[in-house]
């Protein structure tokens, strides 16, 4: 027990990181979704495979699953009454409305969608699935959507490379913001402003340039938005100059403490016993 | 017996010079020379720390930095008929909003003598301060009573059935 | 010249009203000495009352911006951490400081139960401190609620509703406790009027005694109870230093540390606000804080009654310690059953809240994936379709907090996804449904 001391102080200090063990998700022991559980099973590869490839996309964890697109009933276990037309159960959606799908939730991406030159004139093709897919669809990023033998079967490559650039120009600034700004959340610098500015600047780009399909527009708006983006730069670096000006601070007061704490103990052993 | 304390004056004749005490094989130097000397920097440390201290909570109990308020403020127009008054709040502060003869006027709504909050007389087609009878036309120059300085007045224009008060 | 004119001002006093023999006595009893054993760990008191000063001071701050309304308490405590220069640090500080001093404190307690200093003549010392503990245990759960955030609100809930599972008075104190019979905003401004006025007051009643007491009688001996306690020529003849100037000297360098490390603490792992308080929704999984861990999750194992109970007896024993445990040996070498008794003690509620963290939780290891239930028992998840958890999050856009609702939405994009079509009202002005039709 010599070095109780010592024991102590390292079972605190393991301790007290202890909130840092848990990384594990809370979650809920989820209800079972028989569309899932059922198509998973299925020897036929059609029927089974788009269940593992929504299991990679995006929809998964954002809480999207088969009959919300689908239609039908994901508590039954019984085909009829799974696939039951009472149940909203609409099968494969017809390619020509597979835009009304998407578009119950992406309404203003439908809406744009529809007025553009893949919509209504040209007989709504291609599709949402044909650029974004069914089932594994992942957030959409530029490089993953024009690729070979997508949009390129219809477009030259320079007009390619320039809609690729107007909402990069438009959406990538967004983004590297975003993921710098959720960067300092742990710091607790106050980044709610920045982060709703951001979601209105995303916003302004969807309404009026998202699956516009129209280069000039999506050019002109991604444009208007620089400015927005540029402020919302500057705000992000006065966020990251705050937190590393309290850790500095944190630092020279921390290590003020140690060394005081260090030089008691030496005036302690200057003083004489009695 | 004697106590040591912080503040017990060195036992030595002389501080000022240093006595080294010469144990075999080394110099040891004068252990209470070196007792005052952490005993300074110990006050000095704490010194700067209590003022790192102090420091955060002057500026935390400081007002804290303004958020300006709405610098803009809509009003339908219908709420406004011809004549009425309302005061409402812009840039954080009251301001009177007037439906007169002349158009729509308004003007910042605190009286520059002891900061009561003006009111629109139809009757007498002035504003009058309630506190001490100060007096101001439409055009916000004082007529009487204590004021010292005249209303600040605030850019009024009318957008569709909408009365913009503000930029 | 500063000590002449204070030697003046302290001779000018003397004279009218005689203060020199206060102080006499302060500095009779200040330089006693303490007895040699004293280590490192009987400091724990010490910084168990710098935390309890520093709570009281951020405290005092905190209040002059803060709003004990329900309506406003959320959004004064973000104006604080957010718009108020340094309110960050001063929020930090009485969060942090709150955590560390229970933390502190059950050490201390840890320490004294071990060194026997709960036994003769010291027993009201310990009840004192008993009662200390409760306060201090009090204002962590009424300090709990007031930034009025998701886990304020459920924990508070969940704490009550054990509260009100004590037999015969259970509901009627759940009621007073609420102020109602849900927590509300009257909940809110009785636990702040217990936190701010009638906790400080008890418990600066309650310190001066137990701090009174420990000097007036001094530290403990190791010897047994039998013997005749150690005079102060004797403890300084055994090795035994002053309390003032060296012990203090001593403890106030532990001091020190700590405050650096919550310093460091602060500046790099801050504690979060959740989100705002939501009457109607519980998040997934609330818990208390980790000083209630192990009493919520030993309620778990047992029939409600059986658990208030066996609380209550628990806490019963823990507080008439020296009355039952007589024996007169202090030294914890020569009391192998009192100590291993402790030990069994810290460990099982070690274990408990452990076990309460794990609960409810779902982990990987080793590659399989875990999902643990209420008590605290693994199953294996069986998703044979499950891809590993990098994967998902690779498709996934960056989440704000996830601690409190793993369940919600954050995304500020995704305001229009939603559960499922049933639940979709607002966008919906202009859909046509698929194929299948209303």
């Amino acid at each position: 027990m010599r070095h109780i001391g010592w024991m102590t102080a390292g079972t605190i200090a393991v301790a007290v990181l202890f909130p840092r063990w848990n990384t594990g998700a809370e979650t809920p022991s989820a209800a079972v979704n028989t569309c899932v559980t059922c198509h998973a099973g299925l020897d036929d590869e059609k029927m089974s495979e788009p269940v593992a490839e929504w299991h990679r996309s995006v929809h998964k964890p954002a809480g999207i699953s088969c009959q919300d697109c689908h239609g039908g009933n994901p508590t039954a276990s019984v085909k009829e009454l799974a696939h039951d037309p009472n149940a909203k159960y609409v099968g494969v959606p017809e390619p020509v409305t597979v835009h009304e799908t998407c578009g119950i939730c992406h309404q203003v991406e439908k809406d744009n969608y529809v007025a553009s030159p893949h919509g209504l004139q040209g007989n709504f093709w291609p599709g949402c699935v044909d650029c974004h897919g069914n089932h594994e669809i992942k957030y959409p990023v530029t490089a993953a959507i024009a690729v070979p033998d997508k949009c390129d079967d219809c477009h030259d490559q320079p007009v390619l490379d320039a809609f690729i650039a107007g909402v990069d120009k438009g959406l990538k600034p967004l983004s590297d913001i975003r993921r710098d700004v959720e960067a300092l959340r742990p710091s607790g610098v106050p980044i709610d402003e920045i982060l709703s500015q951001a979601a209105l600047a995303e916003d302004a780009f969807d309404r009026q340039a998202s699956h516009t399909f129209n280069l000039s527009q999506v050019h002109g708006v991604a444009d208007s938005l620089q400015k927005g983006y540029e402020r919302l730069r500057k705000q992000e670096a006065a966020a990251r100059t705050e937190s590393d000006v309290r850790r500095r601070f944190g630092w020279v007061f921390a290590m003020l403490f140690v060394v005081m704490a260090g030089i008691i103990y030496l005036y302690r052993r200057s003083l004489p016993d009695e | 017996m004697e106590t040591p304390s912080l503040k017990t004056e060195p036992q030595s004749a002389d501080p000022a010079k240093p006595t080294t005490l010469t144990v075999p094989g080394r110099k040891v130097s004068n252990p209470v020379r070196r007792r005052t000397f952490l005993q300074r920097i110990l006050c000095a440390m704490s010194g700067f720390g209590l003022l790192g201290a102090f420091y955060p909570v002057l500026r935390y109990i400081e007002p804290p930095p303004e958020s300006e308020g709405a610098n803009r403020v809509e009003i339908d127009a219908a709420e406004l008929p011809p004549g009425a008054s309302r005061t409402i709040l812009y840039r954080g502060r009251p301001a009177v909003v007037v439906n007169s003869a002349q158009g729509y006027i308004a003007y910042g709504g605190v009286c520059s003598h002891l900061g009561c909050i003006i009111k629109w007389s139809p009757a007498e087609q002035v504003f009058i301060c309630p506190c001490h009878g100060g007096k101001f036309n439409v055009k916000g120059v004082v007529l009487g009573g204590p004021v010292p300085r005249p209303l600040t007045a605030i850019p009024v224009s009318v957008a569709g059935n909408r009365v913009i008060v503000g930029a | 010249m500063i000590g002449r004119v204070a030697s003046g001002i302290y001779r000018w006093l003397d004279d009218r009203l005689e203060i020199s023999k206060v102080v006499d006595f302060a500095y009779k009893n200040l330089t006693k000495p303490v007895p040699k054993h004293v280590n490192w760990l009987f400091s724990f008191g010490t910084v168990t009352l710098t935390f309890f000063t520093s709570q009281f001071l951020s405290g005092l701050l905190l209040m002059v911006y803060y709003e004990a309304s329900a309506e406003s308490a959320y959004d004064s405590v973000k104006f604080i951490m957010e718009k108020v220069r340094f309110g960050w640090l001063v929020r930090q500080i009485h969060s942090y400081g709150a955590n560390f001093m229970i933390a502190f404190l059950f050490l201390h307690a840890i320490r004294v139960f071990f060194y026997g200093g709960y036994k003769k003549p010291r027993e009201v010392t310990w009840l004192f401190g008993f009662a200390l503990l409760a306060v201090t245990l009090g204002f962590g759960f009424t300090g709990y609620l007031l930034p009025w955030d998701q886990l304020s609100y459920w924990g508070t809930t969940v704490g009550t509703e054990i509260a009100g599972t004590t037999p015969v008075i259970g509901s009627y104190l759940l009621v007073l406790l609420r102020g109602g019979e849900t927590v509300s905003e009257v909940t809110l401004t009785r636990f702040f009027a217990v936190h701010v006025i009638v906790l400080p007051w008890i418990f600066a009643g309650l310190v001066t005694g137990h701090l009174f007491l420990i000097r007036y009688k001094g530290i403990s001996p190791l010897a047994s109870t039998d013997l005749p306690e150690p005079t102060p020529e004797e403890i300084k003849k055994a090795g035994g230093k002053a309390f003032y100037p060296k012990h203090v000297l001593k403890e106030g360098s532990v001091v020190l540390l700590v405050l650096a490390f919550m310093l460091l603490m602060i500046v790099y792992t801050p504690l979060p606000l959740h989100e705002k308080a939501d009457p109607f929704n519980t998040p997934v999984g609330v818990k208390p804080e980790w000083y209630f861990l192990s009493m919520y999750q030993a309620l778990k194992y047992v029939p409600k009654l059986v658990g208030i109970l066996g609380s209550g007896l628990v806490i019963l024993a823990l507080l008439l310690l020296p009355f039952w445990e007589r024996s007169p040996e202090r030294h914890p070498a020569r009391r192998p059953v009192a100590v291993t008794l402790g030990i069994l003690f810290v460990v099982a509620n070690i274990a408990l809240a452990l076990l309460a963290k794990l609960s409810e939780t779902e982990h990987t290891f080793l590659g399989t994936r875990y999902h643990f239930d209420t008590y605290g028992w693994p199953s294996v998840v069986a998703d044979p379709v499950l891809p590993s958890a990098t994967e998902a999050d690779d498709a996934a856009k960056p989440e704000g907090d996830k601690s409190v609702d793993a369940s919600s939405d954050k995304e500020a994009e995704s305001s229009e996804e939603n559960d499922t079509e049933e639940t979709k009202e607002t966008d919906e002005s202009q859909q046509e449904k698929p194929g299948g039709g209303e």
